[in-house]
């Protein structure tokens, strides 16, 4: 069964995504919301990380949420291809779209 | 009048750590003490511009910290190598700050009579 990984903390304070990231499988989804929006900007070793596990993992899906990139001044322009932007409406449709969800505290 | 250095290391809105300490500073700057306000780490993401936190319910400290360090109540530091590792340059912070490497940073704190961080 695919999971829905929720991923809350900045990657730069916390292994939190990089420990879900060693662990998705193909059809899986992350989405990456609160302090965890700061890793889909570009340039940096947790954006390349989610770059390099998006080419290596069968199927699997990365989402943004977009209230916590606009409360923290991040442009689309910003972000790496990899991710997909959602919104709350959509988030909703996402979390209802998978029978398991695992948070990453 | 003591020296104070406030830390924060946190990123904006996640928790309200950083708001509450910047509050904290600029307490303590109303107060005529000499406050520093040291942003390093995820730190730096609190003075990034473009920020729109009422899209989470949250609010920026960037506008009252940068009318403190106009006003000369607060000095307000950035560092170089916290920036760096976030692809952040100062051209990307909405509040003009002065940028120390983590060598100079450290300087600063063991310069400080009262650290306070959250």
């Amino acid at each position: 069964m695919p999971v829905l990984h929720m991923v809350r903390a900045s990657p730069f304070a916390a292994p939190a995504l990089e420990a879900c990231l060693d662990r998705v499988r193909p059809g899986d989804a992350v989405l990456l919301m609160e302090d965890a929006v700061l890793a889909a900007r570009r340039g940096t070793a947790p954006a390349a990380r989610l770059v390099r596990t998006a080419a290596e993992v069968e199927g699997l899906r990365l989402h943004v949420l977009e209230p916590d990139l606009l409360a923290r001044g991040i442009a689309a322009a910003e972000l790496v291809e990899a991710v997909a932007v959602v919104d709350d409406g959509s988030f909703v449709d996402l979390a209802v779209g998978y029978p398991t969800i695992l948070p990453w505290i | 009048m003591k020296n104070f250095v406030f830390v924060v290391r946190r990123a904006a809105h996640g928790t309200a750590h950083g708001r509450e300490l910047a509050e904290a500073a600029m307490l303590a700057g109303a107060m005529d003490q000499s406050v520093a306000v040291a942003f390093l780490d995820d730190g730096v993401f609190q003075l990034k511009s473009g920020q729109c936190p009422a899209a989470v319910g949250a609010v920026a400290v960037t506008g009252p910290l940068a009318a403190l360090a106009e006003d000369g109540l607060a000095r307000l530091y950035v560092e170089s190598e916290s920036l760096a590792e976030r692809n952040l340059s100062a051209e990307d912070l909405a509040v003009a700050t002065q940028v120390l490497t983590r060598a100079e940073m450290s300087d600063l704190l063991g310069r400080a009579d009262v650290i306070l961080t959250a």
